[in-house]
């Protein structure tokens, strides 16, 4: 990690944001966005590594950004740093392609370690957002039977990922599932890392297929 | 229908066949039927004819006057006498012996040949033998009539006891005149009414053609019965034939409405024949009206037989229920024609009864009858879609008013979620940012003082979200929220260093929590956690989440120190726990764990109905 791009339109939220990745990542270059438009402006500066992505921006919402710079930078980690804990909020954001997502109001130490985690291949996920990833695939495949068959292994999920998820949902912490499966913390994490990398594709997936259906693309 | 229609029919040709019948009636000994008579056309020398005598059949172009003689044996000793002469056409005079006993001469225009006469022989001018009948007749000759029944000629003629002949005479007086007349004004007020219905209802042309049917045909017979005519006879037998020939137009544009045609140019042609029948009788006026009148009927008969064969094949593959009713009209006046027709080519003898006086008006009754039915029909079909209708549109209606209900429901409860969201997101975003603020300056002091102010604004930022929780969330089902809870509850103990026990039971299935008992609870058990983590000391805390007695049973108990005495009642923390629970109106204790440390537990009613609550 040695550059990142923080985008929040706060004053305090920006120091705040910016000293925990400095902390997490000592030597890390920043870029400071406090708009949409900034943070759009500043893609073609340099290629980033990080993005710390606030969802309410004065000039539109960091899902957006989140989604450009799937884009424009894949190689970029987008994070998402929000206020809203539930998942009406969260979802479409990882859907977007956000790698993981901070609540602003945790402690620094507690941020800088889950920054950390997450850099390391072990994205957050909480019961609901895991029932919201499950009800995704399976409508994914029950639903919308052309699409389940136009997704490839790319963009579903392994009976072992699924299961994952279905441990995580019920409430039960990745030492648990580890523990219960007989597998390491670390083969656990990729497997939910594995989920919100398929969560990205089939929603893109999904969403070019939706766009095909109603005529505004060509399939 | 059929059988209905059957029974119609037979019962009129059972009446029909009584009124035939019926002047045959009488005992005949006593009465002398004369039928041998001396017939002088005026100026032809003297002939004898058998009687029924038509004049055609001995002087064939003779009008005017003839005269008949008849001889009639010795005659009985006592009673009244009298003469019946069943017809005469057109007008007669009789005398006895020379003396006039009644009749007259002057001819009328109406030529009502079927109208019996009877008159009663004087005892006076009775000779004991040798008596002589003198019937002097007034008539037309066979070509200057338009029907052969009004050609000029005698019936025979019967001589007996007045007590004898006058019910024969009665009787051929009320079949012939009376029947006649009353059946002529059935039909002509029949007539008028179908077609005053036809106006109301001008689509239906049934109705028209049928009273303008019945209507000429009435005017056709009553003309017979009429006392004078403002026109010679000669106008008169133009008329009559002319009068038939829209009656039988009205038949056939009436049997082609039948079946739903309606063909102009044919019609046009009918009518423009009608028209020309009386340009064309009136050329052969006055001495050769009936052949003409005769090729023009022969041309009706063979329109009728097309019109009618084509009725019924029609009616059989469209419109069955005409079938029978208007059918058997149809082939009544198909037999009645036949008959008129034999009688018009001198296939038959001279009918003593006019047979179509009695036959029309029963035809149009059957038919009337038929209409009549079929606009009852019509009618009651209308009154039951009528019925229907009133009954769809009241179903309709309530259909309606239930999803007006239901939407305006639903509008209510959008909108009132569309306000608790943009409540929520403004408490998120103006009061949870400052929150945040202080969260961060306070922080950012490093001061003792300030992480504590950190901590309390944390707090506040977290109340705030379970508040909009408890706004806008929809009510989750007790599984979902009771993994939130182990992940949450398990997170932060093992956080802590304190070994975490959780034991729940399994909630009974698709149980909705309604979002306030979630959220409060949610405070409760978070609460409960916090106490052990910060208070007791604990290395393991026990969660134990249960069902019981129709509520939430929750547990939370510790190995630490235990409760000092005080805290049951002032911990800031637990008068909040208090306070939610009995908002919630259930209940909670804190007492000693069994092995030391604390326990807590506290139970909230969860209604079977909670489902409801969702709105």
């Amino acid at each position: 990690m040695k550059t990142a791009l923080i985008v929040e339109d706060l004053p305090e939220m920006r120091d705040w944001l910016s000293q925990v990745a400095q902390e997490a990542f000592p030597g890390l270059q920043l870029t400071l966005a406090t708009r949409l438009s900034e943070a759009i402006a500043a893609l073609p500066q340099r290629a980033y590594d990080l993005a710390l992505v606030d969802l309410g921006l004065p000039d539109g919402s960091g899902i957006d950004f989140v989604q450009l710079l799937q884009q424009r930078q894949p190689q970029a980690l987008p994070i998402v740093v929000s206020i809203y804990e539930d998942d009406d909020h969260l979802f479409p954001a990882l859907q977007a392609g956000a790698f993981g997502y901070l609540l602003k109001e945790q402690p620094r130490e507690q941020l800088v370690a889950q920054l950390v985690r997450i850099t390391q291949g072990e994205p957050p996920l909480s019961p609901p957002i895991a029932r919201r990833v499950l009800g995704h695939f399976a409508g994914a495949t029950t639903r919308r039977a052309a699409l389940a068959q136009q997704l490839d292994d790319e963009a579903r999920l392994t009976d072992r990922e699924s299961e994952v998820l279905q441990r995580v949902a019920k409430g039960y912490t990745l030492a648990e599932i580890a523990q219960q499966f007989g597998l390491t913390r670390n083969t656990v994490a990729a497997h939910i890392k594995n989920v919100y990398r398929k969560l990205n594709v089939s929603s893109r997936a999904e969403a070019a297929l939706e766009a095909a259906r109603r005529g505004l693309v060509q399939p | 229908m059929g059988t209905r229609w059957r029974r119609i029919v037979a019962v009129s040709a059972w009446l029909l066949g009584a009124a035939l019948a019926a002047p045959a009636a009488g005992n005949p000994r006593a009465v002398a039927e004369l039928r041998q008579a001396t017939f002088t056309a005026a100026g032809a020398a003297p002939q004898s004819v058998e009687l029924p005598h038509r004049w055609e059949d001995t002087a064939p172009s003779h009008s005017g006057r003839g005269e008949y003689r008849l001889t009639f044996p010795a005659v009985p000793a006592d009673g009244l006498l009298a003469v019946y002469i069943e017809r005469a056409c057109a007008d007669l005079e009789v005398r006895l012996n020379g003396e006039r006993i009644g009749g007259t001469l002057e001819a009328s225009p109406s030529r009502d040949c079927y109208r019996p006469q009877l008159f009663t022989l004087p005892r006076s001018l009775l000779w004991p033998e040798g008596n002589e009948l003198r019937i002097d007749v007034v008539g037309p000759a066979a070509g200057q009539v338009t029907s052969r029944q009004r050609a000029a000629g005698l019936s025979a003629v019967q001589v007996g006891p007045v007590e004898m002949l006058e019910p024969r005479y009665r009787g051929k007086l009320f079949w012939s005149i009376t029947v006649a007349q009353l059946a002529a004004a059935l039909m002509a007020a029949a007539g008028v009414g179908a077609v005053a219905l036809s106006m109301v209802r001008r689509q239906d042309g049934r109705l028209l053609y049928f009273g303008l049917y019945a209507a000429s045909w009435a005017l056709v017979s009553a003309r017979m019965f009429a006392p004078s005519l403002p026109f010679g006879p000669v106008a008169a037998e133009i008329l009559a034939a002319a009068l038939l020939g829209v009656t039988f137009c009205c038949v056939y544009v009436f049997l082609l409405r039948m079946v739903e045609r309606r063909w102009r140019w044919i019609e046009r042609a009918w009518w423009a024949q009608v028209a020309l029948s009386p340009l064309a009788l009136a050329l052969a006026a006055p001495d050769h009206l009936l052949p003409v009148a005769q090729v023009f009927y022969v041309l009706y008969f063979l329109e009728f037989v097309a019109v009618a064969a084509f009725f019924f094949r029609t009616a059989w593959r469209e419109r069955r229920e005409h079938f029978w009713g208007v059918g058997s009209a149809v082939l009544a006046t198909a037999t009645m024609v036949g008959i008129e027709a034999s009688i018009q080519a001198r296939w038959v003898r001279l009918p003593d009864v006019a047979l179509q006086n009695l036959m029309v008006p029963v035809i149009a009754a059957v038919i009337g009858l038929h209409l009549v039915r079929q606009f009852a029909l019509a009618l009651r079909r209308t009154e039951q879609a009528k019925a229907e209708l009133e009954r769809r549109v009241a179903e309709k209606s309530r259909e309606i008013e239930e999803n007006w209900r239901q939407i305006a429901q639903l509008r209510a409860a959008e909108a009132a979620q569309h306000e608790r969201r943009r409540i929520a997101s403004d408490l998120h975003d103006d009061l949870g940012a400052r929150l945040l603020g202080i969260t961060q300056a306070s922080r950012a002091t490093g001061a003792a003082d300030g992480a504590r102010v950190a901590e309390m604004a944390r707090l506040a930022l977290d109340e705030m979200r379970l508040a909009v929780r408890g706004m806008t969330a929809a009510p989750a089902l007790a599984a979902d929220v009771l993994a939130d809870w182990r992940a949450e509850c398990v997170a932060r103990l093992e956080a802590a260093g304190v070994v975490p026990q959780w034991q729940a039971d399994e909630p009974p299935a698709d149980l909705l929590l309604p979002s306030r008992v979630q959220v409060q609870c949610t405070r409760v058990l978070r609460e409960a956690v916090s106490n052990v983590i910060r208070h007791s000391g604990a290395t393991h805390c026990g969660v134990r989440i249960a069902w019981e007695q129709g509520g939430l049973l929750l547990e939370v108990r510790d190995d630490g120190r235990g409760l000092p005495a005080t805290a049951a009642s002032r911990g800031h923390g637990l008068t909040s726990i208090e306070g939610r629970i009995r908002g919630l109106a259930g209940w909670h204790r804190f007492d000693e764990a069994p092995g030391g440390g604390t326990r807590l537990a506290a139970w909230v009613p969860v209604a079977p109905s909670a489902n409801m609550d969702a709105l």
